[in-house]
């Protein structure tokens, strides 16, 4: 079953096409994260799942609901934290999540959210005394305050501290065991990485790839990156296996067989007398894959 | 939840977030009050207005002046702000009505207006012995009517007003400009140039609708106490702002940040 079904979405401003074909599934209960650098249609193709913007063209369903027409029968069951938006700065926390908790048919109890958000302690303290972060945190109660089975996360944890961005995550990951669809756009691999069971990158209006954080773009069967301080004395060429310059004093072995490669690199410095210094073995990093992805062609 | 509950639940909270802030609870509910008592003990009477007494003619202009005060100036000014801080892009997303949000608003302003009105009313017969109305029917069809119509321009104006900094100086010199030009604060005469003007615009015609519903005598006898012709213009404009409002309502911010 799906909470997301997109077919050839399309949406035009004028004549510029912000949005140029997607196909989009997102399966009930998972989390998906939508990467994408600005203006690459992100904003937009949420803003048409949300039922904000109509498509220009193409297939959408949402909660098996048509976003466009569904109106407060899709609202009632779906939770929205936008990046912009203000909350009554007079009225307080508990207020403002009191008096929208009303607005749905089987809401959480209030106490709950505010707790769970982390805000326990700034309950009855007015809006316009909340700092960022706090305002932030109230924006995502305002978003799950009414159960929602679909969550839109709209870079939720942008201008947070280390541990803030901590507790929404486990915020996050604790509405996925509740079993909500949460649908997540983000700047942040780390965050991706952290919490999305599946991933797409979106460039220039298209869906350039989707898949697990780990194998996205072929990230699983990539190369494996070897990278290293070249020893003084040692050339590069008298290697045993080839490597490259990776800037300055620095070498790179892009392997396929990772175990091979260390074990006769590592024997030929032993047997040399040389340390190798600044090793390190991985392979390509989600960041690494996303800036190739979204590379804009020279 | 039934609609008169769900009004009644954003009243509630509307009315909270009204009293806390110092500003608007200032401007709109204690100015009529200060002016009345500074003016409204002023003994002389009105020539024009066939020679009634000043207070008979100030008092419901300070209920009139309070009307506009809880509607149109509240509403311009709450739904621009509203608009330009994302609050009305926030309302889309969740199932709360439209309709439901803007009742809200509006039942705010009749309550607070309500208050204006109770005290006004109470200082004027107390304090400066106005005569009760004549045509307490007249009066109060002037009220609804002036609220809706009043309630509608405010919105209308703020789909004019482009930004937060702008909606103060905005929607207070069309405001002002009309409240001393409409013979609010002394009376115009409706046959001077400036007068003339004023009648155009529905400020004058409120003034006039509960200023009438007051008096059992007007300037040209005994009056039947609905000023028909003013409540219509004054209904009329009402259509106009409510038109022009639904035409350019926007829910985004008009300005980009």
């Amino acid at each position: 079953m799906f909470a997301i079904e997109a077919t050839g979405l399309r949406r035009n401003y004028g004549p510029y096409e912000a949005v140029r074909g997607i196909d989009l599934q997102v399966t009930e209960g998972e989390v998906f994260a939508l990467l994408g650098p600005n203006g690459a249609g992100k904003t937009t193709t949420v803003e048409v799942l949300e039922g904000f913007r109509p498509a220009s063209s193409g297939e959408v369903r949402v909660l098996g609901l048509d976003p466009r027409t569904a109106g407060m029968q899709l609202r009632r069951q779906m939770g929205v934290v936008l990046q912009e938006a203000a909350v009554e700065p007079y009225l307080t926390v508990r207020e403002v999540l009191t008096r929208d908790a009303r607005y749905y048919p089987d809401p959480l109890p209030v106490q709950e959210v505010i707790e769970r958000v982390g805000l326990a302690d700034k309950a009855d303290a007015r809006v316009k005394t909340l700092s960022g972060g706090q305002q932030r945190r109230l924006d995502v109660a305002i978003g799950i305050v009414g159960r929602p089975r679909l969550l839109f996360l709209d870079e939720p944890t942008t201008g947070f501290d280390p541990s803030a961005r901590r507790g929404a995550w486990d915020l996050v990951r604790s509405l996925r065991e509740v079993g909500t669809t949460i649908v997540l756009t983000t700047h942040y691999m780390d965050e991706a990485q952290a919490l999305a069971d599946r991933v797409a990158v979106i460039a220039a209006g298209l869906i350039v790839a989707t898949g697990t954080p780990e194998s996205i773009g072929g990230r699983d069967t990539a190369a494996t990156r070897v990278r290293f301080i070249v020893p003084e004395g040692a050339q590069l060429a008298s290697l045993p296996v080839p490597a490259e310059p990776d800037g300055p004093g620095r070498a790179i072995i892009r392997t396929e067989d990772a175990t091979r490669t260390l074990h006769l690199l590592t024997g030929w410095m032993i047997q040399r007398g040389l340390r190798l210094e600044g090793l390190t073995v991985d392979r390509p990093t989600l960041e690494d894959i996303y800036l190739e992805l979204t590379a804009v062609p020279a | 939840m039934n609609p008169v509950a769900l009004i009644a639940w954003q009243v509630r909270y509307e009315q909270k977030a009204f009293w806390r802030n110092p500003t608007a609870a200032v401007f709109v509910v204690f100015f009529p009050v200060l002016f009345l008592v500074l003016f409204g003990g002023n003994n002389q009477r009105v020539a024009q207005l066939g020679g009634i007494p000043y207070r008979q003619f100030f008092v419901p202009s300070m209920l009139a002046y309070g009307l506009m005060n809880a509607t149109y100036a509240s509403l311009a000014l709450a739904l621009v702000n509203r608009r330009e801080n994302g609050l009305l892009r926030r309302l889309r997303i969740t199932p709360l009505p439209a309709w439901a949000s803007f009742a809200g608003l509006v039942g705010n302003a009749l309550v607070v207006a309500g208050l204006i009105g109770t005290v006004v009313l109470t200082l004027g017969f107390g304090a400066y012995g106005l005569s009760w109305p004549g045509h307490y029917l007249a009066l109060v069809l002037a009220l609804v009517v002036g609220v809706i119509a009043f309630a509608a321009l405010g919105a209308a104006v703020s789909t004019l007003v482009p930004n937060e900094d702008a909606a103060g100086p905005m929607v207070n010199v069309i405001y002002f400009v009309l409240i001393f030009t409409s013979g609010t604060f002394f009376p115009v005469s409706p046959h001077s140039l400036l007068g003339r003007i004023a009648s155009v615009f529905p400020v004058a015609h409120l003034n006039r609708a509960i200023l009438t519903a007051f008096l059992p005598f007007g300037p040209h006898g005994i009056t039947h106490g609905f000023a028909w012709s003013d409540i219509g213009v004054v209904a009329l404009w009402g259509v106009a702002g409510s038109y022009l409002a639904v035409r350019r309502w926007r829910w985004e911010p008009r300005r980009k940040r």
